[in-house]
């Protein structure tokens, strides 16, 4: 498990939320992974905020009210997110934490692998896939 | 998302071609989203490892990954390999396999037809993968672009490359070629590099300004070349000769582009600094490369091929087919797991409460920095050399390091990020789009 401290040491160089127009997809699941939020707006919408960010004006992204707060006056921009991902980042979940949530449902579905698609449990097992205890070597360098 | 291409593909034309013309046409965000199905006689001719270079990169084209329906030429290229089942299990798995394709009628998200026979030998002029040209034409000129953002990035990408707008592209003179990598490692690729070289003669050397070197995809990939002889070709010819690996792909280890040196590569990424800081990638097929290798610059692979290359081959050295089987060892079972001692076993997790693993984000505050750059890739966000760690720590010094760092001096530029208010910023606002294309490294969000 990371401990807090590390947690709070993620995103190393502060940055917490991107906006863009569009995001890859890849990038945009490891983002949210981590805490960040990627918020996708229109090109124009994105051009004017550009333009408070190039003035040095603050600006507050609120992921409760789904919205970009501007500093110079201007109303606030709204945008959406997934409601599962919503949830997740205002509390904090990663895949890991919410996979382990359904322990049950997966022993179930890896039964049912091993009966209908035993080539699946790999060579040399049978049934659910034990983890082999890995011998301590060298450090792999990656 | 489906692809199908159907017809039949001209001389000379192979997979690589043909995913190089396909992110050409759809762009590096045209698979975002989507899985992307390969469909249409094109794919069912491919051999396995074919398929394979044209799903490997449809990451480029933005998708999640590829695929093509598996049938017979799948089954015989998996039957009796050291992991996969054998006998009645065998039987049992390929009937399950050939129930594994599209329905009739589905529907799919995106459609995309292309016709074989617009695709010629294609390379890369910029610095996305989706900055395709047929090796006949040049490159080409942002003044004649009208939307803004396109033409800003063209400029930028010709900048970088150091190519004038216009410029014929078989006249791009190179300094390295590499021929290797996930995508295009394979024997096949291999054997027809070899086939350009013995087409090009008995006396073919490579080109005096050009290093040239071929990096089997695998050990066993290795040994196979080597007992068909491969090697001999590429050694008689002056290519270097190499270990299995990753090698010029991603410049992670000491096989890099020096500033400004370019390079024709079979890989599948040509961002900046992706080989080398400062170095330029042209991306192009097995057999386009191994006539660069010999020309000195970008080539036409079709010069190497009509009646005068038969016989050039024909009287080469005899090259055999090796069984790939002969050089893989038996499948062995792992040990049995051991018990885990009770120190080690981690707590059960709670059910009721998940554990809160990752910082909330419930509302963020402070400057943004605006950055105008489209396809924003994760090369640039972090670039290879500080990809040997799995700490998520530390990483901050190496956001936009390429952009940050003079590479002559290691001096800080005056990128906005560097500057006074923007090194604090919390919020990154790109104007560009598809931020963060490219390669997957999750070091990329953990460096923001």
């Amino acid at each position: 498990m990371f401990t807090i401290t590390d947690d709070i040491r993620r995103n190393d160089f502060g940055i917490r939320c991107i906006i863009a127009p569009s995001f890859a997809d890849i990038f945009r699941n490891n983002a949210m992974q981590n805490g960040m939020l990627p918020v996708s707006l229109s090109q124009e919408e994105c051009n004017a905020l550009a333009e408070d960010a190039a003035a040095g004006l603050e600006l507050e992204v609120d992921l409760e009210k789904e919205e970009v707060r501007r500093t110079n006056g201007q109303a606030p921009i709204r945008f959406v997110t997934d409601t599962f991902r919503r949830h997740c980042l205002l509390n904090g979940l990663d895949d890991i934490g919410l996979t382990m949530q359904r322990g049950a449902a997966i022993d179930d579905f890896e039964r049912k692998r091993s009966e209908v698609w035993p080539w699946l449990d790999g060579f040399g097992y049978q049934g659910k896939i034990a983890v082999p205890v890995v011998k301590k070597g060298k450090k792999m360098d990656w | 998302m489906r692809i199908t291409v159907d017809g039949e593909l001209h001389e000379g034309v192979t997979s690589k071609d043909v995913i190089l013309h396909i992110i050409g046409a759809i762009g590096t965000a045209g698979g975002t989203g989507c899985i992307i199905e390969y469909a249409g006689s094109v794919f069912r001719g491919f051999s396995m490892e074919a398929r394979m270079s044209v799903c490997n990169m449809s990451i480029e084209a933005g998708a999640r990954a590829g695929m093509v329906a598996p049938d017979d030429v799948t089954f015989e290229y998996l039957r009796n390999r050291p992991l996969v089942p054998k006998g009645e299990a065998w039987d049992r798995a390929v009937q399950y396999w050939r129930s594994l394709k599209t329905d009739e009628g589905a529907k799919f998200d995106i459609e995309v037809n292309i016709s074989a026979s617009d695709i010629i030998p294609t390379v890369t002029w910029g610095t996305s993968p989706q900055d395709v040209v047929p090796i006949t034409g040049s490159v080409p000129d942002p003044s004649t672009m009208s939307d803004p953002v396109k033409r800003a990035s063209a400029e930028r990408s010709l900048a970088y490359m150091g190519l004038a707008p216009n410029t014929a592209m078989q006249e791009i003179v190179l300094d390295k070629v590499f021929i290797g990598s996930c995508t295009n490692g394979r024997i096949e690729d291999l054997r027809s590099a070899a086939r350009i070289v013995l087409a090009a003669g008995p006396d073919a050397r490579v080109a005096p300004n050009v290093q040239a070197m071929i990096v089997p995809g695998s050990g066993l990939i290795k040994q196979q070349a080597e007992a068909e002889g491969l090697d001999a070709v590429f050694k008689r010819a002056g290519f270097d000769w190499r270990e299995a690996g990753c090698s010029m792909c991603l410049g992670m280890n000491p096989d890099q582009l020096a500033p400004g040196e370019r390079c024709a590569s079979t890989s599948n990424r040509n961002f900046e600094g992706r080989q080398g800081a400062g170095g330029c990638t042209h991306l192009l097929s097995p057999a386009m490369a191994a006539a660069a290798a010999i020309t000195g610059k970008l080539t036409d692979v079709r010069k190497f091929m009509g009646a005068t290359a038969e016989a050039q081959i024909a009287a080469g050295p005899k090259l055999k087919f090796a069984n790939p089987f002969d050089f893989m060892d038996d499948a062995q079972a792992s040990p049995a797991p051991e018990q885990r001692a009770q120190t080690e076993t981690l707590s059960p997790l709670s059910t009721a409460s998940a554990p809160t693993s990752i910082p909330k984000f419930i509302i963020v505050k402070g400057i943004a920095t605006p950055l105008h750059i489209e396809n924003v890739d994760t090369d640039m966000i972090i670039p290879k050399q500080f990809l040997k760690t799995l700490k998520r720590t530390g990483l901050g010094n190496a956001l936009f390091y390429t952009l940050r760092k003079n590479p002559h001096t290691g001096e800080d530029t005056d990128f906005i990020l560097n500057r006074k208010p923007y090194n604090e910023a919390k919020i990154l606002l790109c104007t560009g789009r598809n931020f963060g294309c490219g390669s997957s490294r999750e070091h990329a969000p953990w460096s923001l």
